[in-house]
């Protein structure tokens, strides 16, 4: 790796947004292409966050830092991966069901997903089922990503799925879950294809199962 | 709408007791917060005042009244009627529709909004019932103050994300704010420590999620442990109790929080912590508070299964004294009247000393 993303990928994981714009530019001026400083630099720097993360090194304020930092080095690398026409991650529809409010949660899990280089649609908190149906017929998202705070509002969970399983929807997508009280058992229990507890796992997660989407026949990405 | 007979008179003694780390004559039961509706399932009627409100303390089984003072949650102020300070006006006014705080409500995110911040004055954080109930008040209950918030008070004038995007970008301002919330939290606890009525504290502030703390314990060792230790050991001097509240994880928190002298931990949400182990590694420090689970049984269980976990956790718990059984949270309104029924009757019939269950 050059020396120019190594220090990319050091000056994301320490928050700085500054630096990372600017070199997000060097790496391009010196003839790295969208798809290495992308990959090599800002998502690896983004991954190294969610490992600390999980592991208790970093906290919220860290991961926020992080996130507006990988922001500034899209902003320039934006552009540039449009115009090559680099494939993201995969795109994902991520929003908290109806009558939950609550959102720093999802927010966070919306952040490590653009850290791993995911494009985010946020549907953002109180979202009827119908609204992510809506969302996935537009967006055709190869993830759906809903989360519930409340013990009350998990039923909304099982009640989009519901109403994405009624549209026609459920095959063309797969299903990740979480929020304070979801569980495995209750993800598998309701059909989720997958369950994060925090929101670096739901980068891996998410990862996983692109990845599995991948070598599912029938299921393209 | 139940059958719900407490078997004793309130006592407050028999919680103190049990706060304390001791066997009273049964195991206590404690709750936060019950949704009004709920109290007025248990009651037969509506939650329309004080004396109302005591009445349900009294026949649900408790030995105190919870009410609220200091200030609670800045960010679901922002109406005329629901301004900054204690809420004093839930019985009239108590909103019914969920409300919580917003990454982008923060209503301070420079110096010159934290010095326009229409702060309350500190008789705004002493509200008129902790004095009013005194009269409704039976023999043997005393008064538990809901107590205002520190932590979450701070990140609640800023909106989330502001204040940890504010802890690197503006720590001056971060500071001030904890120093003024602070400074007001603590004239309040003087005025409320001063009051008969009152027989403790409990202090709820949530630093934690499921999995861990929710900002680098560093922040919370300069602006929060030092002002708790101050406040419980205000407590203790007035002869009162102190109980600290947070939601999720607590192990990087533990020895800080038993340091500030906390008699009590609540509510130890299972999903977090394990109450067992917590018990182990708190033993003889705090008192333990909660664990009946809001999810399940609670709200998804049957009362057969709540009951079941009750029998459990008096089984595990109990015999050694210091524990207190209540919900991992709070009673909101979608918990069904018959479990909170069933975890309440089911502390009557098995928590009685000593205690005989396996």
């Amino acid at each position: 790796m050059t020396d120019t993303l190594t220090q990319l990928a050091h000056r994301l994981y320490d928050g700085d947004a500054q630096a990372v714009a600017q070199l997000t530019h060097a790496a391009l001026s010196e003839g790295l292409t969208p798809e290495d400083v992308l990959n090599r630099g800002l998502v690896l720097g983004m991954q190294r966050v969610g490992v600390d993360f999980r592991a208790g090194e970093l906290f919220i304020p860290e991961v926020l830092i992080a996130a507006r930092a990988m922001h500034a080095g899209m902003a320039v690398l934006r552009p540039q991966l449009a115009s090559s026409g680099v494939p993201l991650a995969g795109k994902v529809v991520l929003g908290t069901v109806k009558d939950d409010l609550h959102d720093i949660g999802k927010n966070l899990v919306g952040m490590m997903l653009e850290g791993a280089g995911f494009e985010v649609i946020d549907l953002g908190i109180d979202t009827p089922p119908q609204r992510f149906v809506e969302a996935v017929r537009r967006e055709r998202p190869a993830l759906v990503a809903i989360s519930a705070l409340l013990t009350t509002t998990m039923q909304g969970i099982v009640d989009t799925i519901e109403a994405l399983t009624q549209a026609g929807m459920r095959d063309k997508v797969q299903i990740m879950v979480g929020g304070a009280p979801v569980t495995q058992a209750f993800a598998s229990q309701i059909g989720a294809d997958g369950y994060a507890s925090d929101a670096a796992s739901a980068a891996d997660l998410a990862r996983s199962l692109i990845e599995s989407r991948r070598v599912m026949p029938g299921r393209a990405v | 709408m139940n059958m719900l007979q407490r078997p004793d008179k309130p006592d407050f003694q028999r919680f103190l007791t049990a706060i304390r780390g001791g066997c009273p004559d049964r195991v206590p039961v404690a709750e936060a917060a019950v949704h009004n509706a709920t109290k007025a399932a248990i009651l037969g009627r509506p939650i329309r005042s004080l004396a109302d409100d005591v009445a349900f303390w009294e026949k649900a089984g408790y030995d105190f009244v919870c009410l609220f003072s200091g200030i609670l949650d800045p960010a679901l102020s922002l109406s005329a009627e629901r301004r900054l300070g204690a809420r004093d006006d839930r019985y009239d006014k108590a909103p019914t529709e969920r409300e919580w705080s917003h990454k982008e409500t923060g209503q301070i995110a420079s110096m010159t909004d934290f010095q326009a911040y229409p702060w309350p004055s500190v008789d705004d954080l002493v509200p008129a019932h902790l004095t009013d109930v005194a009269q409704y008040l039976p023999g043997g209950m005393k008064v538990i103050a809901m107590t205002g918030k520190i932590f979450t008070a701070t990140w609640q004038l800023m909106g989330f994300e502001s204040f940890g995007l504010a802890i690197y970008d503006s720590p001056e301002l971060v500071e001030a704010i904890f120093d003024r919330v602070t400074r007001l939290q603590v004239a309040g606890y003087e005025r409320i420590c001063d009051l008969e009525t009152i027989g403790g504290l409990w202090f709820s502030d949530d630093v934690a999620h499921s999995d861990g703390p929710l900002v680098s314990p560093k922040i919370l060792r300069k602006y929060l442990f030092p002002a708790y230790t101050r406040m419980v050991n205000m407590a203790h001097e007035a002869g009162k109790i102190a109980i600290y509240h947070s939601d999720g994880r607590l192990w990087r928190f533990l020895d800080d929080i038993m340091a500030c002298g906390f008699d009590a931990l609540h509510p130890i949400e299972p999903k977090a912590m394990d109450i067992v182990e917590t018990r182990q590694r708190t033993q003889g420090k705090l008192s333990l508070i909660g664990n009946i689970d809001l999810d399940f049984p609670l709200t998804r269980g049957s009362p057969e299964d709540v009951r079941t976990q009750v029998r459990e956790r008096i089984a595990a718990l109990a015999p050694a004294g210091g524990y207190l059984v209540g919900s991992s949270n709070s009673i909101p309104d979608w918990v069904p009247v018959q479990n909170y029924v069933a975890m309440l009757q089911a502390v009557f019939d098995l928590g009685r000393y000593p205690i005989a269950l396996s």
